[in-house]
């Protein structure tokens, strides 16, 4: 079994100290087991959730016109660390890749589609700048056309390949202006 | 920054020895199968982090040998190490480790001239575009879109546009330049990214033509023109990269092609975004002249009509026709391809040609003066043609030259001693430039190299 991120060294430094604690062990299992299966895809968002709707479709201050579409549940936590966004998500569950076997039908658009349909003023597409992401985009906002929702992009200020501290500020800064129509 | 000295251990046949070079020409010769070439590929290695033999590096390593160390450090004393086990590879920069070979890549540059840049001429179209990239990569980071931005500047200041000989002339032993794009900065978007980004997207899209089982849920038509628009979006940044730089790599070559063969050649950039169907593209060389398209918006309309205008070919073939990816450099004498038609000589100086036309894209992008590495080219030329490449070379840079023979460096004295018989620079009486031109030599035996007084 391989998990993303963690190495030959670091999966051994892991298991050593787990079998050094059992009740960390035994606790850390427990947690993962309940984890697994109470969490479930939100039906409106399809963040994931151990209660009926998620906290964030579930929140009464939250804009609801506003929808912001990402690629996986974990975006939603990212975004809402910098606090920026108050409106809503849609997680799309990946983006398109045919190399990857990866197409629209494996994407949650329709849900998407149907969403803006009913009374969303603005959709933010803040799918990663990878050329996969931005495809993605691309086929989300044709798909959206026809709602005429107001459909926006992040922008992509910052470099591919670059680091993020290489950037000067006037670069962040219009990364943060530039979102633009599709 | 001529490259100070290199250690190395482990490489191939060679055995562990540090190397002092010369700030300007270095010999080296031996018999066949001695090591020369290993000790050039050792240098490559060290500069960019990669063999120009395109070989991976399990390959480079000695027989019998576990660890491969190559060290060496230019002339302002910047450090550079490479070490290999087998498995791993770690990059050391002034004692501090590399993470990405990107940020490693251009800290000495080098232009290789190798026998079989033939092929840059005769060979496929594949490696005329790895070559343009290379060289436009090496050339430094480019400006996002900056083509349309720069003709603009360009039209303005007159003269320089106007002959490729100039351009031969223009670019003297100091690697002085009109053309110093000093706008770098940090923060830009690199060549390399771009060719990247735009081959993973072209990858994606062919592998949807391939797979379409089209209208069968996968590969609809919006789905298609998605990925059309995400080619065309990556495509063309590239596009514009290339345009901007690529006319001046071109007209050099043609000007030291005109030089070295006595005849001139047109060689131009034969883009698939350009051509309209039915019509053959313009020949002509890039410098001087109207962009093709007055706008990024105009080239992106453009890129995705012809991308319209191929997609059931494309469909048929599993892959896209047009883009970047296709296009080539065409080279012509009196409207012939020189790929078909040219004689092997012919080839072989427009391949040279277009090598010294990179060392001039490093140079006149402000970058310090390359290390040229040169294997065996001027033994297939003739007395007259070996001395002026070799001429051309070290007005441009240091240089390692491997021969089985001793010959250039005899030539180099007898030049020297004649006078300055067309030399830009006339240093017969000066000691010193007189030192710097007849360098070192090595002499290359069975793994081991030794210097000789």
């Amino acid at each position: 079994m391989k998990l993303p991120g963690i190495g030959r060294k670091t999966a051994q430094r892991i298991a050593f100290y787990l079998l050094k604690q059992p009740d960390v062990a035994r606790e850390m299992a427990d947690s993962i087991i309940e984890a697994s299966s109470k969490l479930r895809p939100c039906p409106v968002c399809f963040s994931l959730t151990e209660e009926e709707r998620c906290e964030i479709c579930s929140d009464p201050t939250r804009d609801q016109s506003l929808v912001c579409v990402v690629e996986e549940p974990a975006d939603v936590l990212t975004l809402e660390q910098s606090g920026q966004h108050r409106g809503f998500y849609h997680v799309l569950g990946g983006i398109l890749s045919p190399i990857d076997n990866i197409g629209p039908d494996d994407l949650r658009v329709k849900e998407l589609v149907a969403r803006a349909a009913a009374g969303v003023r603005e959709v933010i597409i803040a799918t990663n700048p990878t050329t996969e992401g931005e495809a993605t985009a691309i086929y989300v906002a044709e798909q959206l056309k026809a709602t005429g929702v107001r459909v926006t992009r992040i922008a992509r200020g910052l470099p591919v390949g670059s680091d993020l501290d290489l950037a000067d500020t006037e670069t962040i800064l219009r990364a943060l202006e530039g979102r633009r129509e599709l | 920054m001529a490259l100070a000295s290199i250690s190395l251990r482990g490489l191939r046949n060679l055995d562990q020895t540090t190397i002092e070079f010369d700030r300007g020409a270095n010999y080296l010769f031996g018999p066949n199968g001695a090591g020369k070439t290993n000790l050039l590929e050792a240098i490559h290695y060290l500069a960019i982090g990669r063999s120009f033999r395109r070989c991976p590096d399990a390959e480079l390593l000695g027989f019998g040998r576990n660890v491969l160390i190559i060290s060496g450090s230019d002339e302002s004393g910047e450090r550079a190490e490479i070490r290999f086990d087998g498995r791993e590879k770690r990059i050391l920069r002034n004692d501090i480790p590399v993470e990405k070979l990107s940020e490693y890549f251009g800290w000495l540059p080098v232009v290789v001239l190798l026998l079989e840049d033939i092929e840059l001429v005769r060979g496929a179209p594949g490696i005329r575009r790895n070559f343009l990239d290379v060289a436009i990569a090496k050339a430094g980071p480019s400006r996002k879109g900056s083509y349309h931005k720069d003709t603009k500047t360009q039209s303005q200041d007159g003269p320089k546009s106007e002959g490729r000989s100039q351009s031969a002339e223009g670019r003297s032993a100091d690697g002085e330049s009109h053309h110093q794009d000093t706008k770098t900065q940090r923060g830009e978007t690199s060549y390399i990214a771009l060719t990247s980004e735009y081959r993973r997207a072209v990858s994606q899209y062919n592998r949807l033509l391939e797979g379409g089982a089209w209208g069968e849920g996968r590969g609809t038509r919006d789905e298609v023109a998605a990925w059309e628009e995400e080619v065309v979006r990556t495509g063309v940044p590239v596009y514009e990269a290339r345009r901007a730089k690529l006319g001046e790599l071109l007209d050099c070559a043609a000007g030291h092609y005109e030089r070295l063969a006595g005849h001139g050649a047109v060689f131009s950039y034969r883009s698939t975004i350009e051509a309209k169907t039915g019509d053959s593209p313009p020949e002509r060389s890039t410098r001087g002249t109207v962009p093709v398209f007055a706008s990024s918006a105009e080239l992106a309309g453009s890129f995705r009509q012809r991308l319209a205008a191929t997609r059931e070919r494309a469909r048929a073939l599993g892959h896209a026709l047009v883009g970047p990816h296709r296009d080539d450099i065409r080279i012509t004498r009196d409207g012939r391809e020189l790929r078909k038609f040219g004689s092997v000589g012919e080839q072989r100086l427009a391949g040279i040609a277009l090598r010294l036309a990179e060392a001039d894209m490093i140079l006149s992008a402000g970058r310090q003066r390359p290390v040229f590495l040169l294997d065996e080219v001027a033994s297939e030329l003739d007395e007259q043609r070996s001395r002026m490449v070799l001429e051309m070379v070290e007005e441009r840079g240091q240089m390692v030259y491997a021969a089985a023979r001793r010959m250039p460096r005899q030539g180099s004295r007898d030049r020297e001693i004649e006078g300055s018989s067309g030399r830009p620079q006339s240093t017969a009486h000066d000691a010193s430039a007189l030192e710097h031109l007849f360098g070192k030599e090595f002499h290359v035996e069975a793994g081991k190299v030794s210097e000789v007084s």
